[in-house]
């Protein structure tokens, strides 16, 4: 009798403990509750690397990888149709009818914009993707942005066993990596990448103004960099790496240069030489936005030997209608390397995302990301 | 003093001398350079092999000037549409010409630039970077010039030349001694 009641209160025991367990589960306090899944479609991949590149099996191999991680992917056939009947050939960025279109025929919620800044083929090759996703929103805005960029020699280890010859190799480790990240946002909200760290690409000469610290100006767009370089695409790299990092930064409202470029179309605002106060305030109404960054881009090489990247960037605010960030920065993938290439940068789009992020943190100085200041 | 000594003394001092670097600084004695708010950098003429040598030095100093918290430095496509409107002659506007543009950029003055070298040196056994550069500032009211400096940084130095090295410092380094030495005469 005693043991069957010590049995049976032992047994009480045992559930209530369950039982507290699986409510302490549930209650999980001070954890925030899952994000709502995101229903994605995917653009093709734009090309920016300068020259011929696999296009095609790239977005195949990236719509297979995201489809493998069973994402909500609208299939390429419903989508390509979708552009097609309403005439949309632009696939770079999304645009506010865009948008519309996406939203309401195919149920968007956010586009995958993904861009091929480097390719080369030969050993050891090379490639570099960036990917942003954009909001189907009234205004399109980059609600994420990443970049993966490897080279076949970034780990040869010794004997050269780690180094990867095949260029078919590479491609399919980096797509796949993107699609880990993308899922990551996805499921986790989980920020991009920050490339590494700025430390040696820092830019030497800044100029700040404190007006950059009102965390009232917000909403920024990033404007066509002039392209110097005889590099086809340059401009459009290190704009796209400005948008992922400022994305990143969680500072910032970033508009999507689909949104940009169909407002500078639309009003038929040309850029020569640069941003002109006149120009970046008239955008800026039509956009909405405080902010304007744009600049010029001197050098980018990035063949077999050290990358080289030059650029110039600066911050344009409407209410003041002047300049409130400037800065040149210029680095080589063997800056400050002296032992045995340890710390050498391989890819140019890694040594322009590095230095673009130094770039980004100085702009965003004490600000500190928006959500943490309750917007 | 013995004769020897004497004539060490004046070698080392001539020797001491030559090593000096000589700046040909001109500064306007009535002109109020703290009254200069607002600048705007005009494209340089570029002498240098580098077509766009230019525009990289123009960069630096523009970034260094407005560094400084000093000045406020107009935006280079500000300066390029006001350039294109007044359809002015960069880089060598007339005086007439600089007072229309301050006029239409709200700025207190205008700076004109020549770069005369930018990049590689080479001797017969080392290479250097070198940059050699004139600037001139001109008042945005009466056009006239108010501060006028040179600058040359880089070469091949003597190490270089007993040692054959290659290369020297980077070319960006050099642009920006180069500017701060302009700077230095500037808001001397």
């Amino acid at each position: 009798m005693i043991s069957s009641s010590s049995s049976s209160s032992s047994r009480l025991g045992w559930r209530a403990a369950a039982v507290a367990v699986a409510l302490l589960a549930a209650c999980r306090h001070g954890q925030r509750p899952a994000p709502a899944p995101l229903k994605l479609a995917v653009f093709p991949v734009q090309n920016a690397s300068g020259g011929a590149a696999p296009i095609r099996p790239l977005t195949e191999a990236l719509d297979a990888a995201l489809g493998a991680r069973g994402l909500d992917v609208v299939p390429r056939g419903a989508l390509d149709a979708v552009l097609a009947q309403h005439r949309m050939r632009f696939t770079g960025g999304v645009d506010r009818p865009m948008a519309k279109v996406l939203r309401e025929e195919l149920g968007v919620d956010a586009m995958l914009v993904p861009t091929l800044e480097q390719h080369l083929a030969d050993a050891p090759p090379k490639i570099a993707i960036s990917v942003r996703l954009v909001g189907t929103g009234d205004r399109p805005v980059v609600l994420w942005a990443d970049a993966v960029a490897r080279s076949g020699d970034d780990a040869p280890g010794l004997l050269a066993r780690g180094l990867v010859r095949s260029s078919g190799e590479l491609d399919r480790t980096v797509v796949g990596e993107v699609a880990r990240r993308v899922d990551a946002y996805v499921r986790a909200r989980s920020s991009g990448d920050a490339c590494g760290d700025a430390g040696r690409f820092q830019p030497r000469r800044v100029f700040r103004a404190p007006v950059l610290d009102d965390v009232g100006r917000r909403s920024i767009a990033v404007l066509p960099f002039v392209n110097d370089t005889p590099r086809r695409s340059a401009g459009d790299v290190i704009l796209g790496q400005f948008v992922a990092q400022l994305a990143r930064s969680g500072s910032f409202e970033v508009l999507d240069p689909g949104f940009v470029r169909e407002e500078l179309l639309g009003y038929r605002i040309v850029l020569e030489g640069g941003v002109s106060v006149d120009n970046a305030v008239t955008l800026l109404s039509l956009l909405d936005a405080d902010l304007v960054l744009s600049g010029y881009v001197r050098e980018y090489t990035g063949g077999q030997g050290a990358p080289r990247v030059e650029f110039t960037a600066y911050v344009l605010d409407r209410k003041t209608g002047e300049l409130v960030y400037s800065s040149s920065s210029m680095g080589a993938g063997n800056d400050g390397v002296f032992f045995f290439g340890a710390g050498r940068v391989r890819a140019a789009s890694a040594l322009s995302c590095r230095m673009v992020r130094g770039i980004v943190d100085r702009i965003v100085g004490d600000r500190g990301r928006s959500d943490q200041m309750g917007h | 003093m013995r004769p020897v000594l004497k004539h060490l003394a004046i070698f080392f001092a001539a020797l001491a001398l030559a090593g000096c670097p000589r700046h040909r600084t001109y500064h306007n004695p009535n002109m109020d350079f703290g009254s200069v708010r607002t600048i705007a950098v005009l494209p340089f003429w570029n002498l240098s092999k580098d077509p766009q040598g230019g525009d990289r030095v123009r960069d630096v100093l523009v970034n260094a000037l407005l560094a400084t918290n000093s000045v406020y430095v107009v935006p280079t496509g500000e300066v390029a549409r006001a350039v294109s409107r007044l359809a002015i002659a960069t880089p060598t506007p007339s005086s007439e010409e600089v007072v229309k543009l301050c006029s239409m950029l709200k700025a207190d003055a205008v700076v004109v630039g020549v770069l005369k070298e930018y990049g590689e040196v080479r001797t017969s056994s080392a290479t250097a970077n070198v940059v050699a550069l004139s600037l001139q500032m001109q008042d945005g009211g009466t056009g006239k010039v108010v501060w006028a400096g040179a600058s040359s940084k880089g070469g091949v130095g003597w190490s270089a030349r007993l040692l054959g090295s290659t290369g020297g410092e980077p070319v960006n380094d050099v642009t920006e001694q180069a500017v701060d030495d302009l700077l230095e005469q500037l808001f001397k």
